[in-house]
C-alpha cells in the first residue's frame, strides 16, 4: 500500500478566506460585549432558559459531530479495515478542531470562565456534567496526541523557525525526535483510550439532562439516553467523514474519494439501524410513542428528527445509493442534521421550561456560533495545507 | 500499527493499571438521604398569609439587594417608584404572588429556594459550588463557581438565579439568613418580621409536626398535606394551603417523591463503579486490535516503517 | 402643753389651708425660690434671614411664646429673650449693648437665617462700629465660640436654605459649615424647617435646658432624632394611595401627591402627627406636595413641582400572578437576513468557480 499523505501548500488567502475572516471578526465584536457587559447584552439567555444555543449546539452538537475521529480510528485501527486508511488523518485532524472549539465555546458559556481550572481540582463526583468535563478534556489531550504524528512528519530533520528563534532549531527537532519515539510506542494506547473516552462523554452528555425529569418531554425522556446518545454519535461518524471528505475535496479541487467513501459508507446503515431500533423500542416499550404525533413543537420536532434518522438508512442500505455520490452526501447530510436537530430537542425544544418566559437565540449568539464554525473551517484549512493530512491525488 | 500480543498485554496492563489508579471522586451509593433532624427550615402557611410583603422587604433589607420594578413606572414617571418584581431574580430571593385573580378569595404564596433534603442544585454542580450546610441551609459558594448554570436546569423549582447584566456574574439565591441570622440564633429575616405568623422558623422535623397539628385542628381550612414533607425527597421550606386551593396551583409543582438526582446518579455510578466498564471496553477494544494485527500479519501484508 | 412635732404641723397646715393661704403663690415663697430658678438668656441673631421662623415661633400656642418668654419654659428653668432684632423693645445702640452684655454671662446663641460670607460678609450686617456695619459673620464666630449651646433655627441657619439657592451670590453658608470651616467647636444643633415648627424649638430648649446640649441625640446631620427621625412618606394619609399607583396629575385632583413633585419620600420630619398651627392642617392635608424643607437640599435645584427619587423603595399595593408571562417576541430578521445572506454567497460562489473553473482549465485544480 502506498500512502503518501502530503500537505497541499494551496495559495492560502483566498475569496473563501475572506469570508471566515469576516465571520470570526463579527465574532470578536460580539465576544467583547459577552466578557465586559455580561450575557443581557449579547444573548437572549433568561432564568428559564439558562442553556441556549452555545450550550445544545456548539457543546453538544459539537461533541457529537466531532465523533467522526474516533469511529474512523475504531474502523481502521481497531477493526483492521486498513483500506480506509486515507480517511483516519482528516478525520482526528476534524475531531481534534471541533472539540477545540467545543472548549472555546464552553469558555465563552461560562459565567466565572477564569475559574474554569476548578473541575480539575474540586470534583463533585455526583454530577454528569464533571464527568463530562473531565473526559472531554483527557480526550482533547490524546487527540492532541494522535495529531501529533503529522507534525512530528513534516517537520522532523526540516525544523526551520523563523529569525532569532532559528537558535532553537535543534532542540525542537530533538523534541520532535523524542515525540516521534513517543508516539510509535503509545499510539495503539492513545487510539483505545480515545475511543473508550469518547464513549464516557458521549454517553454522559446525553445523561446531563435526565436530571430534569419535570422538564424534558418524555420523547427523549428515558434512561436509554446515554445509550441513545452514544449510538446516534457513532452513526454521525462516517456521515461526518463523508460530508466533509466531500467538501473538502470540492473547496480543493481535488478528486473526491468516491470510492473509499462509498466502501466505508456501507458501516453507516449499520450503526443507524442499532440507533433506530434502540429509539424505537425504547419508545413503544415506554408507551409515548402517541405523543410524537399530537401536533405539538415537540412532537413535530421528534418526527422530523426521527424522519431525517430513518429516511437514510432505508436509502443507505442499498450499494447503489452508497456509489453515488450526491445520494450519499444528501444522506450524510440528512443523518448529521439529525443528530443536531436530536441535540437541540433534548437540550431546548423538547425542555418544558415553564409558561413564563420564551428563547431565541439572538444575533450574537448565532454571530459568535458561526465565528466557531468559522474559526474550525480556518484551522482545517491551515492543518490541510502545511501539514500530511491529505493523502496524493492517484 | 504493529503491536504482538505481549507488546498488547503490556499495554493494556499498564492502561489498566493507570485508569484504576486514576483517583475520581468514587461515584456514591444512591439510598435516599435522610433529613438530619438538626436542619432547620420554614413552614409557609398559605392560609395565614396576608400578604403585606413584610417579609420582602425584610430580606431585601437583610441581603443588601437593590429595588426591581416591572410596573413600568420608570418610563411613566421618570423614576423608579416601586420594589415590583414578579418571579425570583438576581435582586430578589422572595417573593409574594398571589393566586385567585378572579375570585373573591385571594390566596398569598411565598416563592424562595426550598433548600431541599437532597438537592438536585448541589448533586449537579460541577465543582461542589452549592452544599447542604449543618443548619440545613442549601449553601452557594461563588468564588468556586465557574457559572456554567447546570443548577438552574438542575433545579424542580428553577430557583437559582443568574446575574445576566454583570460582566462576573454568579448565581443568586435565598440563603436561610445562614451566615447573618442562623449563626447567632436568630431566625431567617423574613420570619421574623411576619406579622401574620405566616412564616414559622424552626427546626424541620418540629415544623412538620406543627404543620400536622394545625390540619388536624381545622380540618375545613386545611387541604391534608403538607408540601415538602416528601417531594423531591423533601424539602427545607414546607407549605400549607387552604383547602380549595392546590398547591400546583400555587406554582408548587405536583412532584414525586424520589429525589430528582437519583436517576442521573444512579447512571453514573453503574457507569462508572470503579471504573469497571471503561476497563472493560478497553480491554475488549485492545483485544479486537491484537486480533485483527494478527490477521494482517498472517495474511502478510505489512505497514510501512512510518506508519503508526 | 406639750405637743409633738407631728402635731403641730398637723394643726399649722390645716390653719394654713383654712386660711386659704396658698403656699405656692406666696410672694415670699416665690422670691425664695426665684433665687433657685436657672436663668438661661437666649441671643437670637438674625442672619439672611426672612423672620418666618420667628413668626412661627410666635405662633405658638401650646405652649404659649408668653409663657416660653415669661414664665418657666420647665420647672426651675427661665429662658430670657435677651436680644432678637425683630421683637425686642430696644433699637440701634441700645440694643447692641444688650447683645454685648449678655454675651458675658453663660447663653444659649440661636441663629435664624443664614450667614453670608461672600465680599467679607457684607451682604448682612447686624449693628454699627466705626461707621460701618457689622457682619453677621463676626457676631456669629464670636457668639458662637462663647455660647453654651448654638441653635441653628429654620433651614436658611442650618444648612444655607433659600438664600444659598442656585448661584447663591451671598455666600450663603449653614452655621455648621462656618463653625467648622472656623474651628468653632462649640456643640450646635440643628433645626431645619421653613418655617419651623414652634415646638421642635421649644422642645429642644427645652432638652437643652435639662440635660445640656450633648443630652439631645442627634442624626447624622445633626438634627434632634425625636423630631426629624421619621419619614413623612411612611406617615402619610396618602401612602395608600402612593402603593396603589394613584396619582393627582393636577392640584385639586385626589391621590398622591408624588407626581406634583411631594418630597414626603425624602423628608424626616413629624409634620403628619404634629401639623401646624397647634394641630390645624399640615402641607399634605391642605393638598400641597411636601416641599421636603428640612433636608439639607431645600430648595432642590430643579423645581418645587419636579419629582424626586424615591431611596428605599418597598412594593406596591398591586400582587404579581403565580405565572407572569415574560415571553418577548420573537425576532427572524436576523435569520432570515443571514439565510438570505447564506444563499447569495453560494450562488455567488457558483459563479466565480464557474468563471474561475474555465480559466483555470489547463492548470491544476487551485482556488
Amino acid at each position: 500500500m502506498n500512502i503518501k499523505a502530503l500537505p497541499l501548500r494551496h495559495r492560502f488567502w483566498t475569496l473563501n478566506v475572506a469570508v471566515l475572516l469576516f465571520f470570526m471578526a463579527s465574532g470578536v465584536v460580539f465576544a467583547y460585549f459577552r466578557f465586559f457587559h455580561g450575557f443581557a447584552s449579547v444573548t437572549n439567555l433568561n432564568p428559564a432558559y439558562p442553556f441556549g444555543i452555545w450550550i445544545a449546539f456548539d457543546v453538544a452538537c459539537g461533541v457529537a459531530l466531532a465523533a467522526g475521529g474516533f469511529t474512523t480510528a475504531a474502523i481502521v485501527e481497531i477493526f483492521g479495515r486498513h483500506r480506509y486508511h486515507a480517511l483516519v488523518r482528516p478525520a482526528i485532524l476534524t475531531a481534534f478542531i471541533g472539540y477545540f472549539l467545543v472548549g472555546l465555546a464552553v469558555f465563552f458559556d461560562l459565567g466565572k470562565y477564569y475559574n474554569i481550572w476548578h473541575a480539575l481540582v474540586y470534583w463533585n463526583g455526583t454530577s454528569v456534567l464533571f464527568e463530562v468535563a473531565w473526559c472531554v478534556m483527557l480526550y482533547l489531550s490524546v487527540l492532541a496526541i494522535e495529531n501529533l504524528p503529522n507534525v512530528v512528519e513534516q517537520f522532523r530533520g526540516r525544523v526551520a523557525l523563523p529569525g532569532p528563534l532559528s537558535a532553537l532549531n535543534a532542540p525542537t527537532d530533538w523534541l520532535l525526535g523524542k515525540a516521534d519515539g513517543f508516539c510509535r510506542r503509545t499510539m495503539a494506547f492513545f487510539v483505545i483510550a480515545g475511543v473508550v473516552l469518547s464513549f464516557g462523554h458521549q454517553s454522559s452528555l446525553g445523561t446531563m439532562m435526565l436530571i430534569a425529569p419535570y422538564k424534558l418531554h418524555e420523547l427523549w425522556y428515558t434512561p436509554l439516553s446515554p445509550l441513545l446518545f452514544l449510538t446516534s454519535a457513532v452513526s454521525v461518524g462516517i456521515p461526518m467523514v463523508v460530508f466533509e471528505g466531500t467538501l473538502a475535496a470540492k473547496f480543493f479541487g481535488r478528486k473526491p474519494e468516491t470510492e473509499l467513501l462509498s466502501g466505508i459508507a456501507k458501516y453507516i446503515p449499520l450503526f443507524l439501524g442499532t440507533y433506530l431500533l434502540l429509539r424505537l423500542g425504547d419508545l413503544a416499550y415506554r408507551g409515548v410513542l402517541a405523543t410524537a404525533f399530537d401536533g405539538s413543537l415537540q412532537g413535530n420536532a421528534f418526527l422530523l428528527e426521527f424522519a431525517l434518522f430513518a429516511v437514510p438508512y432505508f436509502i443507505l442500505k442499498r450499494r447503489r445509493s452508497r456509489q453515488n455520490p450526491t445520494l450519499l452526501f444528501l444522506c450524510s447530510l440528512s443523518v448529521i442534521c439529525a443528530v443536531v436537530l436530536n441535540r437541540f430537542n433534548v437540550f431546548l425544544i423538547g425542555m418544558d421550561m415553564g409558561p413564563e418566559f420564551n428563547y431565541f437565540p439572538s444575533v450574537g449568539e448565532w454571530a459568535i456560533t458561526f465565528a466557531f464554525i468559522a474559526f474550525g473551517v480556518l484551522l482545517y484549512k491551515i492543518g490541510v495545507n502545511y501539514l500530511p493530512i491529505l493523502e496524493e491525488d492517484h | 500499527m504493529d503491536i504482538s500480543r505481549r507488546k498488547f498485554l503490556k499495554i493494556g496492563a499498564a492502561a489498566g493499571g493507570t485508569a484504576a489508579c486514576a483517583v475520581a471522586a468514587p461515584a456514591q451509593a444512591r439510598n435516599a438521604r435522610q433529613p438530619d433532624p438538626q436542619w432547620y427550615g420554614m413552614l409557609n402557611d398559605s392560609t395565614r398569609c396576608i400578604g403585606c410583603k413584610a417579609c420582602m422587604v425584610a430580606c431585601k433589607k437583610e441581603n443588601k439587594l437593590e429595588a426591581e420594578s416591572t410596573l413600568g413606572e420608570k418610563e411613566a414617571l421618570g423614576e423608579q417608584l416601586y420594589d415590583a418584581p414578579r418571579g425570583l431574580s438576581e435582586h430578589t430571593y422572595t417573593l409574594i404572588k398571589m393566586h385567585g385573580e378572579k375570585e373573591q378569595e385571594k390566596t398569598f404564596v411565598k416563592t424562595q429556594c426550598m433548600h431541599c433534603v437532597d438537592p438536585a442544585c448541589a448533586s449537579a454542580c460541577i465543582v461542589g459550588a452549592l452544599k447542604k450546610q449543618d443548619n440545613g441551609a442549601v449553601k452557594y459558594d461563588a468564588g468556586m463557581c465557574m457559572g456554567c448554570r447546570y443548577c438552574m436546569v438542575a433545579c424542580p423549582y428553577s430557583v437559582p438565579q443568574f446575574e445576566w447584566h454583570k460582566a462576573i456574574p454568579a448565581i443568586k439565591k435565598c440563603t436561610l439568613c445562614s451566615e447573618t441570622r442562623l449563626e447567632k440564633g436568630e431566625p431567617t429575616a423574613c420570619a421574623g418580621v411576619c406579622p401574620a405568623g405566616a412564616i414559622t422558623f424552626g427546626k424541620r422535623t418540629e415544623l412538620i409536626k406543627i404543620a400536622r397539628a394545625r390540619i388536624d385542628a381545622a380540618p375545613d381550612v386545611y387541604l391534608d398535606h403538607i408540601y415538602g414533607e416528601e417531594e423531591v425527597g423533601g424539602t427545607g421550606v414546607l407549605y400549607l394551603t387552604k383547602k380549595q386551593v392546590a398547591f400546583a396551583a400555587l406554582g408548587l409543582g405536583d412532584f414525586d417523591y424520589k429525589p430528582v438526582s437519583g436517576l442521573t446518579e444512579s447512571i453514573q455510578h453503574r457507569i462508572f463503579q470503579y471504573f469497571i466498564p471503561p476497563i472493560a471496553v478497553y480491554s475488549i477494544l485492545g483485544g479486537i486490535m491484537a486480533y485483527n494485527q494478527r490477521r494482517k500479519h498472517n495474511a502478510g501484508i505489512e505497514g510501512g516503517d512510518d506508519e503508526y | 402643753m406639750a405637743i409633738s412635732r407631728r402635731k403641730f404641723l398637723k394643726y399649722s397646715a390645716g390653719g394654713a389651708a383654712a386660711l386659704g393661704v396658698n403656699l405656692f403663690d406666696n410672694p415670699l415663697l416665690s422670691k425664695a425660690f426665684a433665687s433657685a430658678v436657672q436663668e438661661t438668656p437666649i441671643i437670637w441673631l438674625a442672619g439672611g434671614a426672612c423672620s418666618g421662623c420667628s413668626v412661627s415661633l410666635l405662633n405658638a400656642l401650646s405652649p404659649r411664646i408668653q409663657d416660653v418668654l415669661l414664665d418657666q419654659v420647665i420647672p426651675g428653668h427661665h429662658t430670657e429673650l435677651a436680644f432678637h432684632p425683630t421683637v425686642m423693645a430696644a433699637s440701634g445702640d441700645l440694643a447692641m449693648q444688650a447683645m454685648y452684655d449678655t454675651e458675658e454671662k453663660p447663653f444659649i446663641l440661636v441663629v435664624e437665617g443664614s450667614i453670608t460670607t461672600a465680599d467679607g460678609g457684607r451682604h448682612c450686617e447686624v449693628g454699627e462700629k466705626n461707621g460701618h456695619g457689622i457682619p453677621v459673620l463676626e457676631h456669629v464666630l464670636r457668639l458662637g465660640a462663647k455660647a453654651k449651646a448654638v441653635l441653628a433655627v429654620g433651614s436658611c441657619a442650618s444648612f444655607g436654605g433659600i438664600p444659598a439657592a442656585n448661584m447663591n451670590p451671598s455666600g450663603s453658608k449653614g452655621v455648621m459649615e462656618v463653625f467648622r470651616e472656623h474651628g468653632v467647636t462649640t456643640p450646635t444643633i440643628n433645626l431645619p424647617g421653613c418655617a419651623i415648627h414652634p415646638d421642635w424649638f421649644i422642645g429642644t430648649v427645652a432638652a437643652i435646658l435639662l440635660g445640656g446640649p450633648e443630652g439631645v441625640k442627634l442624626d447624622a446631620l445633626g438634627r434632634p432624632e425625636m423630631f426629624y427621625s421619621k419619614l413623612i412618606h411612611d406617615n402619610c394619609p396618602l401612602r395608600g394611595a402612593f402603593d396603589a399607583g394613584r396619582f393627582a396629575q393636577n392640584f385639586g385632583d385626589a391621590g398622591c401627591l408624588y407626581k406634583l413633585g411631594c418630597k414626603g419620600p425624602l423628608a424626616h420630619a413629624n409634620c403628619p402627627e404634629k401639623r401646624f398651627n397647634s394641630g390645624t392642617n399640615w402641607c399634605i392635608d391642605n393638598g400641597h406636595p411636601c416641599n421636603g424643607c428640612v433636608e439639607p437640599e431645600y430648595p432642590y435645584e430643579q423645581s418645587m413641582w419636579t419629582p424626586v427619587p424615591v431611596k428605599d423603595m418597598t412594593p406596591p399595593a398591586a400582587y404579581p400572578p403565580i405565572f407572569t408571562d415574560r415571553k418577548s417576541a420573537i425576532d427572524v430578521t436576523p435569520g432570515y437576513a443571514a439565510l438570505a445572506g447564506v444563499a447569495a454567497g453560494v450562488v455567488g460562489m457558483r459563479l466565480a468557480g464557474k468563471k474561475a473553473g474555465e480559466e483555470t482549465q489547463a492548470q491544476d485544480g487551485k482556488e
